[in-house]
Protein backbone atom coordinates (compact mmCIF):
# COMPACT_ATOMS: atom_id res chain seq x y z
CA UNK A 1 0.00 0.00 0.00
CA UNK A 2 1.40 3.38 -1.05
CA UNK A 3 0.06 6.48 0.74
CA UNK A 4 0.75 10.21 1.06
CA UNK A 5 1.45 11.00 4.69
CA UNK A 6 2.59 13.51 7.25
CA UNK A 7 4.40 12.34 10.37
CA UNK A 8 2.37 13.43 13.38
CA UNK A 9 4.36 11.76 16.14
CA UNK A 10 7.28 9.40 16.67
CA UNK A 11 8.07 7.19 19.63
CA UNK A 12 11.13 5.05 20.29
CA UNK A 13 10.31 1.37 19.90
CA UNK A 14 13.45 -0.73 19.78
CA UNK A 15 17.07 0.22 19.37
CA UNK A 16 16.77 0.36 15.61
CA UNK A 17 13.04 0.97 15.14
CA UNK A 18 10.55 3.72 15.88
CA UNK A 19 6.78 3.91 15.96
CA UNK A 20 5.30 6.43 13.55
CA UNK A 21 1.86 8.01 13.73
CA UNK A 22 1.02 9.08 10.20
CA UNK A 23 -1.79 11.25 8.90
CA UNK A 24 -2.46 9.83 5.46
CA UNK A 25 -4.71 10.98 2.65
CA UNK A 26 -5.92 7.47 1.89
CA UNK A 27 -6.25 5.81 5.30
CA UNK A 28 -6.59 8.63 7.83
CA UNK A 29 -4.49 8.22 10.96
CA UNK A 30 -2.37 5.07 10.85
CA UNK A 31 0.36 3.70 13.07
CA UNK A 32 3.43 1.91 11.80
CA UNK A 33 6.85 0.58 12.72
CA UNK A 34 9.81 1.90 10.80
CA UNK A 35 13.35 0.58 10.84
CA UNK A 36 15.76 3.50 11.17
CA UNK A 37 18.62 3.75 8.72
CA UNK A 38 22.04 2.80 10.10
CA UNK A 39 23.38 5.07 12.82
CA UNK A 40 25.59 7.25 10.59
CA UNK A 41 22.59 8.39 8.55
CA UNK A 42 19.94 8.27 11.27
CA UNK A 43 17.30 10.93 10.73
CA UNK A 44 13.90 10.74 12.38
CA UNK A 45 11.22 11.70 9.83
CA UNK A 46 9.00 14.66 10.54
CA UNK A 47 9.46 18.37 9.93
CA UNK A 48 6.11 18.87 8.16
CA UNK A 49 7.17 17.15 4.98
CA UNK A 50 4.69 15.21 2.90
CA UNK A 51 6.09 11.71 2.44
CA UNK A 52 5.24 8.96 0.06
CA UNK A 53 5.03 5.98 2.36
CA UNK A 54 4.95 2.34 1.44
CA UNK A 55 3.53 0.19 4.19
CA UNK A 56 2.15 -3.28 4.61
CA UNK A 57 0.20 -5.30 7.17
CA UNK A 58 -3.45 -5.98 7.89
CA UNK A 59 -3.41 -5.19 11.58
CA UNK A 60 -3.57 -1.82 13.29
CA UNK A 61 0.21 -1.55 13.37
CA UNK A 62 1.64 -1.41 9.84
CA UNK A 63 5.19 -2.05 8.74
CA UNK A 64 6.58 1.02 7.05
CA UNK A 65 8.81 -0.23 4.22
CA UNK A 66 9.89 3.05 2.69
CA UNK A 67 9.43 6.71 3.37
CA UNK A 68 10.42 9.38 0.89
CA UNK A 69 9.68 13.10 1.03
CA UNK A 70 7.87 14.46 -2.00
CA UNK A 71 8.06 18.20 -1.37
CA UNK A 72 10.58 20.88 -0.59
CA UNK A 73 11.25 21.69 3.02
CA UNK A 74 9.08 23.81 5.29
CA UNK A 75 10.72 25.50 8.23
CA UNK A 76 8.55 26.46 11.18
CA UNK A 77 9.86 27.98 14.35
CA UNK A 78 8.56 29.76 17.41
CA UNK A 79 4.82 30.18 17.82
CA UNK A 80 3.89 28.50 14.52
CA UNK A 81 5.81 25.46 15.73
CA UNK A 82 3.81 25.40 18.98
CA UNK A 83 0.63 25.75 16.89
CA UNK A 84 1.58 22.64 14.93
CA UNK A 85 2.25 20.73 18.15
CA UNK A 86 -1.26 21.75 19.25
CA UNK A 87 -2.74 20.55 15.94
CA UNK A 88 -0.83 17.26 16.29
CA UNK A 89 -2.16 16.75 19.80
CA UNK A 90 -5.74 17.32 18.63
CA UNK A 91 -5.32 14.91 15.72
CA UNK A 92 -3.81 12.24 17.96
CA UNK A 93 -6.49 12.58 20.59
CA UNK A 94 -9.54 12.98 18.38
CA UNK A 95 -9.02 10.92 15.24
CA UNK A 96 -9.87 7.24 15.11
CA UNK A 97 -7.21 5.11 13.42
CA UNK A 98 -7.53 3.55 9.96
CA UNK A 99 -10.54 5.63 8.94
CA UNK A 100 -10.08 7.50 5.65
CA UNK A 101 -10.54 11.24 6.26
CA UNK A 102 -9.06 12.92 3.16
CA UNK A 103 -10.46 16.35 4.05
CA UNK A 104 -8.55 16.33 7.34
CA UNK A 105 -5.35 15.58 5.44
CA UNK A 106 -6.07 18.59 3.18
CA UNK A 107 -6.96 20.72 6.21
CA UNK A 108 -3.68 19.84 7.93
CA UNK A 109 -1.74 20.57 4.75
CA UNK A 110 -3.48 23.96 4.52
CA UNK A 111 -2.67 24.68 8.19
CA UNK A 112 1.06 24.05 7.98
CA UNK A 113 1.41 25.93 4.71
CA UNK A 114 -0.52 28.88 6.15
CA UNK A 115 1.59 28.84 9.32
CA UNK A 116 4.70 29.10 7.16
CA UNK A 117 3.35 32.23 5.51
CA UNK A 118 3.57 34.17 8.77
CA UNK A 119 -0.10 35.17 9.18
CA UNK A 120 -1.83 35.45 12.59
CA UNK A 121 -2.02 32.07 14.29
CA UNK A 122 -5.29 32.22 16.26
CA UNK A 123 -7.63 32.47 13.21
CA UNK A 124 -5.79 29.56 11.56
CA UNK A 125 -6.17 27.35 14.60
CA UNK A 126 -9.85 28.21 15.03
CA UNK A 127 -10.50 27.43 11.36
CA UNK A 128 -8.60 24.17 11.75
CA UNK A 129 -10.70 23.24 14.79
CA UNK A 130 -13.94 24.02 12.94
CA UNK A 131 -12.84 21.77 10.08
CA UNK A 132 -11.85 19.02 12.47
CA UNK A 133 -15.19 19.13 14.34
CA UNK A 134 -17.09 19.16 11.09
CA UNK A 135 -15.20 16.20 9.59
CA UNK A 136 -15.70 14.20 12.76
CA UNK A 137 -19.45 14.90 12.63
CA UNK A 138 -19.30 17.12 15.71
CA UNK A 139 -19.77 20.50 14.06
CA UNK A 140 -21.18 23.44 16.01
CA UNK A 141 -24.40 24.95 14.69
CA UNK A 142 -24.33 28.74 15.06
CA UNK A 143 -26.83 29.59 12.33
CA UNK A 144 -30.04 28.19 13.82
CA UNK A 145 -31.37 27.46 17.29
CA UNK A 146 -31.98 24.00 18.71
CA UNK A 147 -35.60 24.36 17.53
CA UNK A 148 -34.56 25.15 13.98
CA UNK A 149 -35.25 28.90 14.02
CA UNK A 150 -32.74 31.04 12.19
CA UNK A 151 -30.45 33.10 14.43
CA UNK A 152 -31.34 36.82 14.56
CA UNK A 153 -28.43 39.28 14.66
CA UNK A 154 -29.99 41.50 17.35
CA UNK A 155 -30.94 38.70 19.76
CA UNK A 156 -28.85 37.36 22.67
CA UNK A 157 -28.54 33.57 22.89
CA UNK A 158 -27.36 31.00 25.39
CA UNK A 159 -25.41 28.07 24.00
CA UNK A 160 -25.83 24.62 25.56
CA UNK A 161 -23.77 21.59 24.68
CA UNK A 162 -26.90 19.47 24.39
CA UNK A 163 -29.51 21.87 23.00
CA UNK A 164 -27.37 24.24 20.94
CA UNK A 165 -28.51 27.86 20.77
CA UNK A 166 -31.54 29.14 22.70
CA UNK A 167 -32.82 32.74 22.76
CA UNK A 168 -31.98 34.45 26.05
CA UNK A 169 -34.25 37.11 27.53
CA UNK A 170 -32.55 37.78 30.85
CA UNK A 171 -34.11 34.92 32.81
CA UNK A 172 -31.95 32.71 35.07
CA UNK A 173 -31.19 29.64 32.95
CA UNK A 174 -32.35 26.29 34.40
CA UNK A 175 -29.20 24.69 33.08
CA UNK A 176 -25.94 26.49 32.99
CA UNK A 177 -25.05 27.26 29.37
CA UNK A 178 -21.52 27.00 27.98
CA UNK A 179 -21.71 30.67 27.07
CA UNK A 180 -23.93 33.54 26.04
CA UNK A 181 -23.55 34.88 22.57
CA UNK A 182 -24.80 37.80 20.59
CA UNK A 183 -26.71 36.71 17.46
CA UNK A 184 -24.55 38.87 15.19
CA UNK A 185 -21.38 37.25 16.55
CA UNK A 186 -22.89 33.76 16.17
CA UNK A 187 -23.66 34.53 12.52
CA UNK A 188 -20.14 35.93 12.09
CA UNK A 189 -18.79 32.63 13.44
CA UNK A 190 -20.96 30.69 10.99
CA UNK A 191 -19.72 32.88 8.12
CA UNK A 192 -16.10 32.33 9.18
CA UNK A 193 -15.31 35.99 9.89
CA UNK A 194 -11.99 35.16 11.56
CA UNK A 195 -10.73 38.70 11.35
CA UNK A 196 -13.46 39.84 13.76
CA UNK A 197 -12.12 39.92 17.34
CA UNK A 198 -15.48 39.04 18.88
CA UNK A 199 -15.87 36.05 16.58
CA UNK A 200 -12.35 34.91 17.49
CA UNK A 201 -13.07 35.30 21.21
CA UNK A 202 -16.29 33.34 20.83
CA UNK A 203 -14.53 30.61 18.86
CA UNK A 204 -11.72 30.31 21.40
CA UNK A 205 -14.03 29.94 24.37
CA UNK A 206 -16.52 27.77 22.52
CA UNK A 207 -13.91 25.40 21.08
CA UNK A 208 -12.14 25.12 24.42
CA UNK A 209 -15.38 23.91 25.99
CA UNK A 210 -16.22 21.73 23.01
CA UNK A 211 -12.79 20.08 23.09
CA UNK A 212 -12.93 19.56 26.86
CA UNK A 213 -16.21 17.78 26.38
CA UNK A 214 -14.96 15.68 23.42
CA UNK A 215 -11.85 14.68 25.36
CA UNK A 216 -13.79 14.06 28.58
CA UNK A 217 -11.69 16.62 30.41
CA UNK A 218 -8.30 15.14 29.40
CA UNK A 219 -5.81 18.02 29.35
CA UNK A 220 -4.38 19.43 26.11
CA UNK A 221 -0.75 19.89 27.15
CA UNK A 222 0.28 22.01 24.16
CA UNK A 223 -2.21 24.72 25.19
CA UNK A 224 0.38 25.65 27.83
CA UNK A 225 2.80 26.64 25.05
CA UNK A 226 0.43 29.02 23.28
CA UNK A 227 0.09 32.62 24.49
CA UNK A 228 -2.51 33.18 27.16
CA UNK A 229 -4.38 36.27 26.05
CA UNK A 230 -7.08 37.47 28.40
CA UNK A 231 -10.56 36.76 27.16
CA UNK A 232 -12.31 39.86 25.82
CA UNK A 233 -15.77 39.84 27.32
CA UNK A 234 -17.73 40.09 30.49
CA UNK A 235 -18.55 37.11 32.60
CA UNK A 236 -21.92 36.05 33.85
CA UNK A 237 -22.41 32.92 35.93
CA UNK A 238 -18.76 32.21 35.26
CA UNK A 239 -19.24 32.13 31.51
CA UNK A 240 -18.53 34.88 28.98
CA UNK A 241 -21.08 37.14 27.40
CA UNK A 242 -20.55 39.34 24.43
CA UNK A 243 -23.04 42.10 25.17
CA UNK A 244 -23.93 43.69 28.49
CA UNK A 245 -27.32 42.60 29.74
CA UNK B 1 13.14 -26.29 28.29
CA UNK B 2 14.96 -24.04 30.80
CA UNK B 3 14.60 -24.01 34.56
CA UNK B 4 12.70 -21.06 36.07
CA UNK B 5 15.89 -19.25 37.16
CA UNK B 6 17.49 -19.48 33.72
CA UNK B 7 14.21 -18.44 32.09
CA UNK B 8 14.08 -15.41 34.35
CA UNK B 9 17.69 -14.50 33.48
CA UNK B 10 16.93 -14.73 29.74
CA UNK B 11 13.81 -12.61 30.12
CA UNK B 12 15.71 -10.04 32.20
CA UNK B 13 18.46 -9.68 29.60
CA UNK B 14 15.82 -8.85 27.00
CA UNK B 15 15.30 -5.45 28.60
CA UNK B 16 18.58 -4.35 26.98
CA UNK B 17 18.22 -2.44 23.70
CA UNK B 18 18.76 -4.58 20.63
CA UNK B 19 18.62 -7.86 22.57
CA UNK B 20 16.03 -10.29 21.25
CA UNK B 21 15.13 -13.76 22.62
CA UNK B 22 17.94 -15.56 20.79
CA UNK B 23 20.63 -13.08 21.84
CA UNK B 24 19.34 -13.11 25.43
CA UNK B 25 19.51 -16.90 25.49
CA UNK B 26 23.05 -16.84 24.10
CA UNK B 27 24.19 -14.30 26.68
CA UNK B 28 22.60 -16.17 29.60
CA UNK B 29 24.14 -19.50 28.58
CA UNK B 30 27.52 -17.91 28.00
CA UNK B 31 27.55 -16.34 31.45
CA UNK B 32 26.38 -19.51 33.20
CA UNK B 33 28.53 -21.96 31.26
CA UNK B 34 31.74 -20.11 30.52
CA UNK B 35 32.19 -16.98 32.58
CA UNK B 36 31.00 -17.28 36.17
CA UNK B 37 33.46 -14.63 37.28
CA UNK B 38 32.27 -12.19 34.62
CA UNK B 39 28.65 -12.89 35.55
CA UNK B 40 29.40 -12.23 39.20
CA UNK B 41 31.13 -8.96 38.34
CA UNK B 42 28.23 -7.90 36.12
CA UNK B 43 25.69 -8.70 38.83
CA UNK B 44 27.64 -6.75 41.46
CA UNK B 45 28.27 -3.78 39.20
CA UNK B 46 24.63 -3.62 38.24
CA UNK B 47 23.47 -3.86 41.87
CA UNK B 48 25.93 -1.25 43.04
CA UNK B 49 25.17 1.14 40.18
CA UNK B 50 21.44 0.80 40.77
CA UNK B 51 21.90 1.53 44.47
CA UNK B 52 24.31 4.41 44.15
CA UNK B 53 23.88 6.16 40.80
CA UNK B 54 21.53 9.09 40.85
CA UNK B 55 21.32 12.52 39.25
CA UNK B 56 23.90 15.30 39.56
CA UNK B 57 22.41 18.01 41.77
CA UNK B 58 23.65 20.64 39.35
CA UNK B 59 23.36 19.38 35.78
CA UNK B 60 21.12 16.29 36.30
CA UNK B 61 23.35 13.88 34.42
CA UNK B 62 23.96 10.39 35.85
CA UNK B 63 26.49 10.17 38.70
CA UNK B 64 27.02 8.44 42.05
CA UNK B 65 28.27 11.64 43.63
CA UNK B 66 26.25 14.67 44.64
CA UNK B 67 27.84 16.59 41.78
CA UNK B 68 29.23 14.91 38.65
CA UNK B 69 32.92 15.16 37.71
CA UNK B 70 32.22 17.73 35.00
CA UNK B 71 30.45 20.04 37.43
CA UNK B 72 33.23 19.62 40.01
CA UNK B 73 36.01 20.33 37.50
CA UNK B 74 37.39 23.85 38.27
CA UNK B 75 38.83 24.10 34.75
CA UNK B 76 35.39 24.01 33.14
CA UNK B 77 33.86 27.38 32.38
CA UNK B 78 30.75 27.73 34.54
CA UNK B 79 29.68 30.81 32.58
CA UNK B 80 29.10 28.74 29.47
CA UNK B 81 26.23 26.25 29.65
CA UNK B 82 25.20 23.63 27.11
CA UNK B 83 21.61 22.39 27.37
CA UNK B 84 21.01 18.85 26.12
CA UNK B 85 18.18 16.32 26.20
CA UNK B 86 19.87 13.23 27.67
CA UNK B 87 23.05 12.12 29.47
CA UNK B 88 24.01 10.36 26.20
CA UNK B 89 24.10 13.79 24.53
CA UNK B 90 26.62 14.97 27.18
CA UNK B 91 28.85 12.03 26.24
CA UNK B 92 28.45 12.84 22.52
CA UNK B 93 29.44 16.49 22.96
CA UNK B 94 32.30 15.59 25.30
CA UNK B 95 33.66 13.17 22.73
CA UNK B 96 33.75 16.04 20.21
CA UNK B 97 36.15 17.72 22.64
CA UNK B 98 35.45 21.32 21.65
CA UNK B 99 33.18 22.44 24.48
CA UNK B 100 34.77 23.39 27.80
CA UNK B 101 31.77 24.69 29.68
CA UNK B 102 29.15 22.92 31.79
CA UNK B 103 25.91 21.13 30.99
CA UNK B 104 22.26 20.97 31.91
CA UNK B 105 20.34 17.80 31.05
CA UNK B 106 16.62 18.27 30.39
CA UNK B 107 15.87 14.53 30.62
CA UNK B 108 13.56 14.76 27.61
CA UNK B 109 11.92 17.29 25.35
CA UNK B 110 8.53 18.96 25.01
CA UNK B 111 6.10 16.35 23.75
CA UNK B 112 2.48 17.34 24.39
CA UNK B 113 1.15 14.08 22.91
CA UNK B 114 3.13 12.17 25.56
CA UNK B 115 1.96 14.59 28.26
CA UNK B 116 5.35 16.32 28.60
CA UNK B 117 4.96 20.08 28.94
CA UNK B 118 7.36 22.76 30.20
CA UNK B 119 6.79 21.82 33.87
CA UNK B 120 8.10 18.29 33.34
CA UNK B 121 11.46 19.52 31.98
CA UNK B 122 12.69 21.16 35.19
CA UNK B 123 13.15 24.56 33.62
CA UNK B 124 12.83 26.26 37.00
CA UNK B 125 16.04 24.46 38.02
CA UNK B 126 17.69 25.61 34.81
CA UNK B 127 16.84 29.22 35.60
CA UNK B 128 18.22 28.87 39.12
CA UNK B 129 21.45 27.32 37.75
CA UNK B 130 21.85 30.11 35.20
CA UNK B 131 21.46 32.77 37.87
CA UNK B 132 23.59 30.98 40.47
CA UNK B 133 26.53 30.36 38.10
CA UNK B 134 26.12 33.79 36.46
CA UNK B 135 26.01 32.08 33.08
CA UNK B 136 26.89 34.37 30.18
CA UNK B 137 26.12 32.06 27.27
CA UNK B 138 23.65 29.19 26.95
CA UNK B 139 24.07 26.87 23.99
CA UNK B 140 20.95 24.87 23.25
CA UNK B 141 21.81 21.46 21.81
CA UNK B 142 18.44 19.73 21.69
CA UNK B 143 17.76 17.27 18.87
CA UNK B 144 16.85 18.62 15.48
CA UNK B 145 13.37 17.11 15.58
CA UNK B 146 10.04 18.96 15.72
CA UNK B 147 9.90 18.47 19.49
CA UNK B 148 13.58 19.37 19.93
CA UNK B 149 13.10 22.61 18.00
CA UNK B 150 10.00 23.52 20.03
CA UNK B 151 11.92 22.82 23.24
CA UNK B 152 14.80 24.97 22.02
CA UNK B 153 12.51 27.89 21.23
CA UNK B 154 10.74 27.63 24.58
CA UNK B 155 14.00 27.59 26.55
CA UNK B 156 15.48 30.41 24.47
CA UNK B 157 12.46 32.62 25.22
CA UNK B 158 12.81 31.87 28.95
CA UNK B 159 16.54 32.49 29.09
CA UNK B 160 16.46 35.71 27.07
CA UNK B 161 14.55 37.30 29.94
CA UNK B 162 17.64 36.68 32.11
CA UNK B 163 19.77 38.83 29.78
CA UNK B 164 22.22 36.17 28.66
CA UNK B 165 23.42 35.19 25.20
CA UNK B 166 21.45 32.25 23.89
CA UNK B 167 22.62 30.28 20.86
CA UNK B 168 21.59 27.13 19.03
CA UNK B 169 23.98 24.53 17.62
CA UNK B 170 24.16 24.77 13.82
CA UNK B 171 22.45 22.41 11.38
CA UNK B 172 24.24 21.27 8.29
CA UNK B 173 25.81 18.68 6.09
CA UNK B 174 27.58 15.97 8.15
CA UNK B 175 31.35 15.58 7.72
CA UNK B 176 32.00 13.13 4.93
CA UNK B 177 28.40 13.52 3.78
CA UNK B 178 27.45 13.67 0.11
CA UNK B 179 25.00 16.43 -0.82
CA UNK B 180 23.05 14.10 -3.07
CA UNK B 181 21.95 12.06 -0.05
CA UNK B 182 21.29 14.89 2.39
CA UNK B 183 17.59 15.57 3.05
CA UNK B 184 15.99 18.79 1.80
CA UNK B 185 15.40 20.29 5.24
CA UNK B 186 19.03 19.90 6.30
CA UNK B 187 20.25 21.37 3.03
CA UNK B 188 17.89 24.35 3.36
CA UNK B 189 19.17 25.01 6.88
CA UNK B 190 22.79 24.51 5.77
CA UNK B 191 22.30 27.14 3.06
CA UNK B 192 20.59 29.49 5.49
CA UNK B 193 23.45 29.19 7.99
CA UNK B 194 26.26 29.39 5.39
CA UNK B 195 29.58 30.99 6.38
CA UNK B 196 31.36 33.76 4.55
CA UNK B 197 34.82 32.65 3.42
Amino acid sequence: MRVSAYVIHTRPFQDSKILLDLLTFEQGLIRGVWRLPKKEARVIPGSFLCYEVECSGRGDLKTVKSLESVQSSLVLEGLPLYAVLYAHELLEKLLPTNLPLPDIFTLYQWLIQSLCSGVAIAPLLRRFEVGLFSELGMGINMVSTGRGERVKPNQLYQFHHKFGLRPYHGETPKQRPILFVDGAVALGYHAGQWTDKQVLSLAKELHRNWLDSLLSGKPIVSRGLLPKQPFQGERHLGVPIFRAL
Amino acid sequence: MFSPLIKELIESLRCLPGVGPRSAQKMALYLLERDHQGADRLANALREALDKVGRCSSCRTLTEETECQLCQDPDRDAKSLCIVETPADVVAIESAGSFKGRYFVLLGHLSPIDGIGPEELGLDRLEILVQHNQVEEAIIATNSTVEGEATCHYIAEKLKTLNINVSRIAHGVPMGGELEYVDGNTLALALEGRKKL
